[in-house]
């Protein structure tokens, strides 16, 4: 071989392995940020759990409310008693199954009207809102409600007003899950039960939204899991209360703003309160979370 | 024969175009007996289009008077004053051997307010001023001033006892307070004794809460945008940039390298894991951990570790799914043949993702990493603890500083029209500037998926 | 003469200002099949689709003329109980998915809430299936899924869902396009046994299919209907040069 072939082997020997070392990088790098990644996860998870686990395992964590803050004197004497975090359970329960039973009739109907009459202008437009809905801030939505229930009205803080602000937030899940799944029924579906004489509504009620259900019961239980864990809007609304409430019309804690109250205090036992309610507000997620996989995985209607 | 070819004349076209055909779709209209189901419909979806829109509405309205009062100052105003104390009520006695004493009251809304000074003016009614001398009761955090006024006023007659307070708040940031307090001596007799008697006749200022508010003159007060919005995009940026390497990595990861099995899956469940925490739990628990860590690292860092640095540090935990998610499908998306193209001609894997998926999916990747910043914009709850809460522009990364959403949590409650209105008004440039960003994003993932 | 159950009297149908459907005139003679055959293109399927008022369904689509159905104009009639006198069966077999076999093929009545006493609609179910030839194949599965069927074995399921409403005419839009051969043949050999008891319609692209199975046969081009007959001397003496040129394979 020339002198020159030999050289040019070499440059391109040389330049092939720097390519395969930076390949290797490269591939080091995205491996080691991948799994970096994961680290966060895992402190929040186990911190969490370290601190606020085992309180759940203690009966009476669950039926007390917290304890109004004890004096540092009244801790070394006594003990440290972190109370309970029943009003926060009974007031994330009422809010969130209340938010459900408004923005759920009123998604589906939306969303079946949206997917019926996509050429209409006016749809159009309602799918543009619905859209932009999506991104907004959710302490927007605990503004909004505030200055028309809480001071125009003067109905004052209460369990309904967070849970009509967390329903405006669920509602564009459950629209947009709603319309995309009908529209992936297949016209054929209505042709047939239209050739049958069927009645446009009873097309609508007893075929369409049942071969939906599979995609409208997702988006309730995405939407219910991501208004379960909301503060911003509720501090304004729902606003909070020390004692266990069933009165909607009342204020109402729930188990975000819990935490966010006693996370600011002075006093330990509240902030031990705040990590107790903390471990339940994650399990509860995980647990929401779990199970629109497994209806997901269920119930999914092929076409 | 001859009707078809009166017919072939009369109309446009003879036969009917196989698209149209296939695209026609069924709709509902047609039926007379289903309008009333199609009404209800309609209006149900009306009224949930009409109340979106009313959100938007009501946050205009709400916070006209702020938009009235500042304008475009609004943008500049490097501060954010509210009033922390009020005057609560005038007494006092004037009799003919002992000057006015009169009593001021306060009434004091926020914990941890300290007096550093005040200043009594009083002016008679034709503006002339008086000298007067003021006292605490107390030294530790009272609300009561005692007022002698040197000379005697005339009884019937409107004076004006001007009460300027300066006050730190609870994170020692200087406040100032004006109050107009006007009062009539009224004559009395009591056992003999002659006794001109401090009858108020009107005190104004801002007070809080539900009472009635409104605006004197030379009030020194100022609610201005510029400390909320720099806060708010500088903590977003960084956590952007801080987050971005990790969740193009997982992208890659994802996309490219181990699209299934268990490792993927590992990794799906986790970015899933990551976005399914509420936001108080990542507020929570960087407040008592990554806090005290940063804080540790660097001492120098204000706030005792709530700083710009820390809620940047939260928020780009919190976002990295939303990038992730998004990017690692277009990644995936990447057409096959594209990149065998590339393997064919003895590039490495790396150089694929440099030259073919990187320039194939970059306006998904750039739709996701939007959508991912709009999220950061309007979070509050894992803010709101770390961000240490100085209403001030943050003048390094270790300053405290205060974002929009944080500040409207933080202070909404407090009450006061103005502020409200204020809060309101950056609530409003809040919801445009994630509304710009979302639509940009969804803008760039509709481009997308015509392609 | 037979009795004519269906007449079409000047029909003109439209998509928009598209004119799709040419003065059609027709009338169908009862209790046998008739093919409806043609080029893609032609109009066969929305021709089929007037007769049971399903192509007003469509945007923009309108109707000019008559149909006559037992002498009364079916456009004049509340279609829901048109539909209900002529049932339709799709190209692409359509079971509910969400109902089993027994209540797909009740589902005309529970779906108008007509509510039988049980020992009509098990009635009703077994003679529709064995009408439909699928009764013995699936009388033990009455209550699973119609989705489970095969694709020949649903479309009889709506065939059977169809003949339950006891109807007067039966409209078949191309029933075995998406099926394989065998499947196709069961079709055609029910087509052929139906036919006693129910006049059939029904739209073909297969020319061969119209031939074994119909007794009077339509042939339609670029919307207008070029010639109807009887299917045996249509297909040995056809009257117009198109429909010669078809038949022969000149054009489809």
């Amino acid at each position: 071989m020339k002198a020159i072939d030999r050289e040019a082997k070499k440059q391109v020997t040389k330049s092939v392995g720097k390519n395969i070392l930076k390949d290797r990088i490269f591939e080091g790098l995205v491996i080691l940020f991948s799994i970096l990644s994961i680290v966060p996860l895992i402190f929040i998870l186990s911190y969490i759990f370290a601190k606020g686990f085992p309180k759940l395992f203690i009966p009476e964590f669950w039926i007390s409310a917290p304890p109004v803050g004890q004096s540092k004197v009244a801790i070394e004497t006594i003990g440290m008693n972190y109370g309970g975090i029943a009003n926060g359970i009974i007031g994330t329960f009422f809010v969130v199954i209340m938010a459900a039973f408004i923005a759920v009739p009123l998604g589906v109907m939306t969303g079946v009207y949206l997917a019926e009459n996509r050429q209409s202008k006016i749809v159009n437009a309602i799918e543009v809102a619905v859209d932009m809905i999506q991104g907004v801030p959710s302490i927007i939505f605990g503004i909004f409600i505030n200055i028309w229930l809480v001071t125009t009205m003067k109905a004052g803080y209460s369990a309904i007003a967070g849970s009509i602000s967390l329903a405006l937030m669920m509602l564009p899940i459950v629209i947009k899950s709603t319309e995309e799944t009908i529209k992936l029924i297949p016209d054929t579906l209505k042709e047939a039960a239209v050739a049958l004489g069927t009645p446009y509504y009873k097309v609508i009620l007893k075929i369409i939204v049942p071969a939906a259900m599979s995609g409208i019961v997702t988006g309730v239980l995405v939407g219910v899991t991501r208004i379960a864990g909301e503060t911003a809007p509720l501090i304004f609304t729902a606003f909070g209360n020390p004692n266990v409430n069933y009165n909607v019309t009342q204020p109402m804690e729930t188990l975000p703003t819990l935490i966010y109250n006693n996370a600011r205090s002075a006093s330990p036992n509240l902030i031990e309160n705040a990590w107790g309610a903390s471990a339940a507000l994650v399990v509860l997620v995980l647990l929401l979370n779990i199970l629109t996989k497994v209806v997901v995985n269920k119930w999914k209607v092929k076409f | 024969m001859s009707k078809n070819q009166k017919h072939k004349d009369k109309h446009q076209s003879i036969q009917p175009r196989p698209e149209q055909a296939a695209e026609a779709k069924i709709t509902p209209a047609v039926y007379k007996g289903d309008k009333i189901f199609n009404r209800v419909l309609l209006g149900v979806s009306a009224t949930v289009f009409i109340v979106l829109l009313g959100i938007f509405i009501t946050l205009l309205s709400s916070a006209t008077p702020s938009f009235e009062e500042f304008g475009l100052r609004f943008f500049t105003i490097d501060k954010w004053f509210a009033r922390m104390t009020s005057v609560s009520g005038l007494s006092g006695v004037q009799t003919a051997n002992n000057p006015l004493r009169m009593e001021v009251k306060f009434i004091s809304i926020i914990d941890g307010a300290s007096v550093t000074s005040e200043k009594f003016h009083l002016f008679t009614a034709d503006n002339s001023s008086v000298p007067v001398t003021a006292k605490w009761f107390s030294s530790e955090f009272s609300n009561k001033v005692e007022v002698i006024v040197q000379n005697d006023l005339m009884p019937g007659v409107t004076n004006t006892l001007v009460v300027l307070k300066n006050i730190l708040d609870y994170n020692h940031f200087p406040l100032a307070d004006i109050y107009r307090c006007r009062f009539v001596l009224l004559q009395t007799n009591i056992n003999g004794f002659d006794y001109n008697i401090v009858k108020t006749v009107s005190i104004s200022g801002e007070r809080y809460g539900d009472i009635e508010s409104y605006i004197t003159e030379g009030d020194q007060r100022w609610f201005g945008a510029l400390p909320f919005v720099s806060g708010t995009l500088l903590t977003s940026l960084l956590a952007l940039l801080i987050s971005l390497p990790f969740s193009l990595a997982i992208a890659v990861f994802l996309g490219e390298y181990f699209t299934s099995g268990i490792v993927s899956d590992v990794l799906k469940t986790t970015n899933e894991l990551l976005a399914g925490i509420p936001s108080i739990i990542y507020g929570f628990w960087a407040f008592k951990f990554v806090a005290p860590l940063v804080y540790e690292l660097f001492p120098y860092s204000d706030g005792g570790g709530s700083n710009i640095l820390t809620a940047s540090i939260v928020l780009a935990i919190m976002i990295i799914p939303y990038s992730a998610s998004l990017s690692r499908e277009v990644i995936n998306m990447v057409p096959n043949d594209l990149k065998e193209a590339a393997y064919a001609m003895g590039a490495t894997r790396y150089e694929v993702v440099k030259r073919v998926i990187v320039p194939y999916s970059s306006s998904g990747i750039v739709a996701g990493t939007l959508l991912a910043f709009g999220r950061a914009l309007g979070e509050t709850m894992a803010v709101t603890l770390v961000i240490g809460n100085k209403n001030e522009i943050p003048q390094s990364i270790f300053s405290s500083g205060q974002t929009i959403a944080s500040l409207i949590a933080s202070k909404y409650a407090e009450g006061g029209r103005m502020q409200i209105a204020a809060l309101t008004e950056l609530g409003l440039i809040l919801f445009v500037i994630t509304l710009v960003f979302g639509l940009l994003g969804r803008y760039l993932i509709k481009k997308l998926s015509v392609r | 003469m037979e009795s004519k159950i269906l007449e079409v009297v000047g029909l003109n149908a439209y998509y928009g200002d598209h004119l799709v459907l040419k003065d059609i005139n027709a009338a169908f003679p009862e209790r046998k099949a008739t093919a409806i055959m043609g080029p893609s293109g032609c109009g066969k399927s929305t021709l089929i689709r007037t007769l049971n008022r399903m192509h007003e369904m469509n945007i923009g689509a309108r109707v000019e003329g008559k149909i006559l159905l037992h002498g009364e104009n079916i456009l004049t009639v509340n279609p829901i109980v048109l539909r209900r006198k002529i049932g339709m069966v799709f190209q692409r077999p359509n079971p509910f998915p969400t109902m089993s076999i027994y209540d797909n093929v009740i589902a005309g009545y529970k779906l108008n809430g007509v509510n039988l006493p049980k020992l009509e609609r098990d009635q009703i179910v077994e003679k529709s299936l064995n009408s439909a030839a699928l009764w013995n194949e699936v009388k033990d599965k009455l209550h699973k899924r119609g989705t489970f069927l095969s694709g020949g074995q649903q479309q009889r399921l709506c065939i059977a869902r169809a003949l339950a409403m006891n109807p007067d005419v039966l409209l078949l839009d191309e029933p075995t396009s998406a099926l394989d051969p065998k499947a196709t043949s069961h079709i055609e050999e029910l087509i052929v046994d139906l036919k006693k008891e129910v006049s059939i319609i029904l739209v073909t692209h297969n020319i061969a299919q119209a031939g074994r199975v119909s007794d009077y046969t339509a042939f339609m081009y670029l919307g207008e209907l070029i010639e109807f007959g009887p299917t045996e001397k249509l297909f040995t003496v056809p009257e117009d040069k198109r429909t010669e040129e078809y038949l022969s394979g000149k054009f489809g």
